[in-house]
């Protein structure tokens, strides 16, 4: 296991092609969090994510799928998670609408005034669950921009180096994405004092 | 400091805790925070963007173990039809290209054993091969001489030889359309659907008898009263009549 742990993910994938499972073991340990963490947040879905990374993996497996001039195994896998992710999204799209601007801010209102009554737990749930809204109804190449470096905590170049773009481009639409979230959040960062106590809330 | 500047050291939301920051930066950060309500505006807006996006981060669910037991299973398996693949390729495909002309062959077969179905439904109206059995209620009252008619009556004949092949109508489609299937003069003996009268019919010219006459009517011509013709459908029942005379 020492031995393969030296080796690059490409290796790791032709012996794994090869039928050595240690080498595809070591692989999926390698890329599964990755892939995994993007998917579910793009998807807001636990189920879709395994889906995702699911087949993601069997994508790899394909014979002749990677060539080394399409990049490292790391970013051809993310590509392949990416098209999933957007099929996954068409398929769904019918079913899934984002709640409007309104309905965030009356949320957010609610969750300010009912801090103290709600355990702490529930009120970083719904939290997470407004900031995650607000970030699958941003734009896609913000979105994507926002995940991959926030979320997911890659590296600018890194981030650069999965979307194909330069990394001036990624910082660019980081700071727009974080514009656009800014606005969306706005109730939450004025309701944010008043989680602390029930001074701002009128009820 | 200006705006620009703090706003520079703040653009990334989930670095927004100045006291990373050395000393000097980070008084100069809170000075200006503290005369400038615009940039307090966004601090307070960064700070809680990326509380946000941290809770967000930190929600993400581990990898759950059933997938890496999945994953491991769709490797194996992955790998096992690989080699299979790999064994038996010479024989799957001789067994694809077998199947392929079998199937054209069993299509080639079916296509020549249900050709002449299609031919026996273009005949039409006119067409009469071979004089049928008369229907069982017309038998009694007809007399014993029956002709059987090879052509078709005059007034549908010339109305199809006018027509186009093309445009010549079927007699089912007929049937369907404007519910008399009959040529012109033909009186309906029964009722006439697409399933009833499908397929050819006969004409057969029958001469009628007074009912009176009838128990003697095999003996002399002088009792007739009627010539006509009669459809018959290929089940042996009459569809239509026609007086002649």
């Amino acid at each position: 296991m020492n031995e393969l742990e030296t080796r690059s993910d490409a290796e790791l994938l032709k012996l794994s092609l090869a039928g050595q499972e240690s080498a595809f073991r070591l692989l999926y340990e390698r890329l599964k969090r990755g892939i995994f963490r993007y998917a579910y947040y793009m998807t807001n879905s636990q189920t879709e994510a395994e889906e995702v990374t699911q087949e993601v993996f069997i994508a790899l497996l394909k014979a002749g799928a990677y060539r080394k001039e399409l990049g490292d195994v790391g970013g051809f896998a993310f590509g392949i998670a990416r098209n999933l992710v957007r099929r996954l999204e068409r398929r769904e799209h019918v079913y899934r609408p984002l709640p409007a601007n309104d309905a965030l801010d009356n949320s957010f209102a609610r969750l300010a005034c009912s801090a103290e009554a709600l355990p702490a737990q529930l009120i970083r749930s719904q939290i997470v669950k407004k900031v995650q809204t607000a970030v699958a109804s941003l734009p896609d190449h913000y979105r994507q921009a926002v995940v991959l470096c926030d979320l997911c905590e890659l590296s600018y170049s890194e981030a650069a180096c999965r979307l194909g773009c330069a990394v001036g481009t990624v910082r660019s639409r980081l700071s727009r994405g974080h514009a656009l979230l800014r606005e969306k959040l706005k109730p939450l960062s004025k309701a944010e004092p008043a989680i602390g106590g029930t001074e701002g809330c009128l009820i | 400091m200006t705006c620009q500047e703090l706003r520079c050291y703040l653009e990334n939301p989930l670095r927004t805790d100045i006291y990373v920051y050395t000393e000097t930066l980070a008084k100069a950060v809170s000075e200006h925070l503290a005369s400038c309500e615009e940039c307090t505006g966004f601090f307070g807006e960064q700070r809680s963007l990326g509380m946000g996006l941290i809770l967000a981060r930190d929600s993400a669910p581990q990898v759950p173990a059933s997938l890496d037991a999945t994953a491991i299973g769709n490797y194996r398996r992955q790998m096992m039809v690989g080699t299979c693949t790999k064994t038996m390729g010479r024989p799957r495909r001789f067994a694809s290209a077998w199947l392929r002309w079998s199937l054209a062959a069993a299509t080639a077969v079916i296509a020549i054993a249900s050709a002449p179905l299609f031919e026996n439904r273009k005949t039409t109206l006119t067409s009469v091969p071979t004089p049928a059995p008369l229907p069982a209620q017309l038998s009694s009252q007809v007399s014993a001489k029956q002709e059987s008619m090879p052509a078709a009556p005059s007034n549908q004949s010339k109305h199809e030889q006018a027509l186009a092949p093309g445009k010549r109508p079927h007699p089912e489609r007929s049937v369907a359309k404007t519910g008399n299937p009959f040529p012109a003069g033909f009186a309906s003996l029964m009722y006439c659907d697409e399933l009833t009268c499908a397929g050819a019919m006969e004409v057969i010219r029958v001469q009628l008898l007074r009912d009176t006459d009838v128990a003697a009517s095999n003996s002399t011509h002088s009792n007739i009263s009627a010539v006509a013709e009669v459809l018959v459908g290929p089940d042996g029942v009459a569809r239509g009549i026609r007086i002649l005379q």
